[in-house]
């Protein structure tokens, strides 16, 4: 019994832990999510960052090499709270955490990475513990 | 009255051999600022003295009015010149240019007038506003033309601010129609600058999305319209692109001409009532980088077109760059300028672009008043480009800021900084001046270093011109970037070839962070970074200049640093004990020229260049020598080109500020 119960410790750890390295590869966000992202990133960010994510005269690309060697490594948390903090960059501040983690979910999907059943939360804590990486495995 | 008139060709005739003076081009008039640039021809010059070296200490703020609740959310980059007519203030205001009429001497709100366009509007391809153009009949029929964020045309009342209704359909003019496309969408066409009335005939420009890396090669041409200032009927269409038969085609190879779009005029506009004429600032086409879909020298792209106001047909143009691969537009109104070149007078207009030279014409015919010479310029190494093989380059006046990068212009503060630069630059191609991008990563090289830049050398502030002296005074941004360009992923773009990173900085941002560049600013959001050492500036200063340049002799009389270094290179540790206060900012000063004073300011420094390139002193500047008079900080950034008026018997300067966190608003300047 008192080992079935460290077991069960045990499986609930490893399971925390699990959750805890989740990376992009994991179907972090839902495609109702990044649809409702690429809404708002047409209204709000396109006119800079172009509507293929190309990135604009002074705004960098989202998608592909030179975004996702620049956030290699880094956590979807970083990239939704620098996202909040700093755009629009005429007037940052007005996007909401929700805003802003829909628009990161429609980017993680362009860049390839796929969608899961649940949408990604705004949760700042659970946010920090995705991982951005080139491919599934570690 | 015969009397009066022989006694001014008299005095004429006295002054023209001193100073080569001319008094047809002559500014703003009769105390107000009827157009975006003062007069037609955007000299940004006033005859008013009121404001004088004497007084000019004591300016104060008399009032102020706030844009902040204009528009679904704040403006904090106000590009805008008010128009001053008759006592009353016009302007446009907010993210959604909402069209507003103040009082000129107490800044009390007299109307707006506000049109909703729902997603046209939200998804505008520009939002920036700079203002409106006026139109009378010199009777009782006055009116202020807007053109919308979704791109149309709206006539209002001047007096109420009420639609004309018998202009286009109830006051509005649809602007997406006759650009030889089936289907325009919201955000793919629009204008930040107003249009212009000459003859009776409101001539729009337009402006695209950037094109850095676009989608498609396909885009929306940006044609040049020209509207009847009563009835909003559309006169005519000059074609930027032409299309089979018409003058140009031959230079859009391989039926390039059928998809390509932009080379559109996005830049303020410039006119002469007298002459009838317009001069058109024409922009790039589609690509900003690469050039392989749409081969050929590309007219009337980065020409200077003249047409004539009320027919459309070109009288003259003059092509700047042939095939364009820098993005560097046509930025900026033509200024016109009556000058006297060894002793023979001419009407001239000057363009004055972001790659540092000021091509001046004689503005009747074309003809360059100082021979422009075709030189051979370095070769595209891009799979599919063809470069030009010369580019034109003007024997006078000389470029009024740094053109081409070498070791030799690397910053030398200390020799660590010094070492830090070259090992930076030794990851780039350096070249001169039509030094093309190149494929990432091709010779080892991280992208070709430019210099000025896209966003630099002079953009849309422009310069200004006194009509009396014929002195141009232009500011300038000297700030090197990157260009590279990457294989355009045919799912995201059709383009064959898009700039790495957008803006064109290449992997360079990324090693450079490995050389410990700071990739964002702290806490106060994401700008564009300095390409040199420690985030510091790559070339030495000055990084932000005002040139004043005499148009009679082509002369450059003096150059000033635009004010002392940004705050972020002021405070940084390896800047210890350097004196950095004639290094200046890498922001545009905008500038307006009166009887008495040249006015400039720090800059916005926005979206410009370098880490707080911008700041909130605004200057009085002796026009003679370039000595600061007076500076003094204004509660935010200038945004927008400053103008004057007189109004009650007294002067006053109204300019737009804001900066990021301080919403936009209208400053008046006063001496009490």
């Amino acid at each position: 019994m008192r080992l079935a119960t460290s077991q069960v410790v045990l499986f609930i750890l490893a399971a925390g832990a699990a959750a805890a390295s989740r990376s992009v590869w994991d179907g972090v966000y839902s495609s109702e999510q990044s649809s409702r992202g690429q809404s708002a990133y047409n209204s709000k960010c396109a006119r800079c960052h172009g509507e293929a994510l190309l990135g604009g005269e002074s705004s960098p690309a989202l998608v592909d090499r030179d975004f996702l060697e620049k956030w290699n490594g880094k956590s979807v948390g970083a990239l939704v709270e620098l996202t909040r903090r700093t755009m629009p960059s005429d007037g940052p501040g007005k996007l909401s955490r929700r805003q802003c983690t829909d628009i990161i979910a429609y980017l993680l999907g362009a860049n390839g990475f796929p969608a899961g059943k649940s949408d990604l939360v705004s949760d700042a804590a659970v946010l920090d513990e995705i991982f951005i990486q080139p491919s599934p495995k570690k | 009255m015969r009397l009066r008139a022989a006694r001014l060709s008299t005095l004429s005739i006295l002054l023209v051999p001193m100073a080569g003076r001319v008094f047809a081009q002559q500014g703003a008039t009769k105390g107000e600022w009827r157009f975006y640039g003062g007069d037609a021809g955007s000299t940004k010059y006033s005859p008013l003295d009121q404001i004088g070296a004497a007084n000019v200490k004591q300016l104060e703020i008399a009032w102020r009015w706030k844009a902040e609740n204009f528009g679904p959310r704040p403006d904090y980059n106000w590009e805008v010149t008010p128009l001053m007519v008759g006592g009353v203030l016009y302007f446009t205001a907010g993210s959604r240019r909402d069209a507003v009429a103040v009082d000129a001497a107490t800044g009390e709100t007299l109307w707006m007038y506000r049109l909703d366009e729902g997603e046209r509007g939200d998804r505008a391809v520009r939002t920036q506003n700079r203002g409106l153009a006026y139109w009378t009949d010199g009777k009782s029929d006055n009116r202020i033309l807007l053109i919308s964020p979704g791109f149309q045309l709206v006539a209002l009342n001047a007096r109420t601010g009420v639609p004309i209704s018998s202009f286009g359909k109830d006051g509005i003019v649809e602007l997406t129609e006759g650009l030889d496309r089936d289907v325009v969408k919201p955000g793919q066409i629009g204008s930040s600058s107003p249009a212009i009335v000459i003859r009776g005939v409101v001539v729009v420009g337009a402006a695209l999305a950037a094109g850095s890396a676009p989608a498609s090669k396909a885009n929306v041409p940006g044609y040049i319209r020209g509207y009847d200032v009563r009835t909003g009927k559309r006169i005519w269409t000059f074609r930027t692109i032409p299309r089979p038969g018409e003058l140009g085609h031959e230079t859009w190879e391989k039926e390039s001409w059928q998809y390509t779009g932009n080379t559109g005029a996005w830049a303020p506009l410039s006119g002469d009532e007298e002459l009838g004429y317009v001069y058109i600032p024409v922009e790039m086409p589609t690509g900003d980088f690469y050039g392989g879909t749409h081969l050929g020298d590309n007219l009337f792209s980065d020409s200077l077109v003249c047409l004539d106001a009320r027919t459309g047909k070109r009288v003259w143009h003059f092509q700047t760059i042939h095939h364009d691969v820098w993005d560097w537009d046509l930025s900026s109104p033509p200024i016109l300028a009556d000058i006297t070149v060894e002793g023979k007078k001419i009407k001239a207009v000057a363009q004055v672009t972001k790659q540092a030279f000021t091509f001046v014409f004689d503005r009747v015919t074309g003809q360059p008043v100082w021979p422009i010479e075709e030189r051979p310029v370095p070769q595209s190494s891009v799979p599919g480009e063809k470069t030009s093989a010369t580019q034109p380059f003007p024997t006078k006046p000389a470029p009024f800021d740094r053109q081409g990068i070498t070791t030799g212009d690397l910053i030398d503060f200390t020799p660590q900084l010094r070492a830090e630069a070259e090992n930076i630059a030794s990851r780039y191609q350096l070249g001169p001046l039509f030094l093309p991008p190149i494929v990432r990563d091709t010779g080892g090289k991280l992208g070709s270093l430019i210099l000025p830049h896209h966003t630099g050398g002079a953009n849309w502030p422009g310069g200004a011109l006194d009509p009396e002296t014929g002195i141009l005074y232009v500011s300038s941004v000297t700030n090197p970037d990157s260009l590279a360009l990457v294989a355009a992923d045919p799912k995201r773009s059709d383009m064959g070839y898009v700039a790495s990173m957008g803006g064109g900085r290449a992997g360079g941002r990324s090693a450079d962070f490995r050389g410990g560049m700071p990739r964002f600013s702290g806490g106060e959001g994401f700008v564009r970074q300095n390409i040199g050492p420690q985030g510091l500036p790559l070339v030495k200063p000055p990084w932000g200049r005002i040139t004043a340049i005499d148009l009679n002799s082509g002369d450059h009389v003096w150059m000033i640093a635009n004010g002392d270094a940004p705050d972020a290179v002021k405070n940084h540790p390896a800047m210890k004990g350097i004196d950095l206060k004639n290094a200046g900012k890498p922001e545009r000063s905008p500038l307006l020229v009166t009887k008495t004073l040249l006015f400039g300011a720090d800059g916005p420094g926005l979206f410009n260049a370098g880490p707080g390139a911008g700041g909130r002193m605004f200057r009085a500047i002796d026009k003679k020598t370039g000595a600061i008079i007076h500076e003094f900080a204004l509660p935010a950034s200038t945004t927008g080109v400053p103008m004057t008026y007189l109004i009650d018997g007294k002067q006053y300067i109204v300019v737009a500020t804001g900066a990021r966190g301080t919403p936009a608003e209208l400053v008046a300047l006063a001496v009490p």
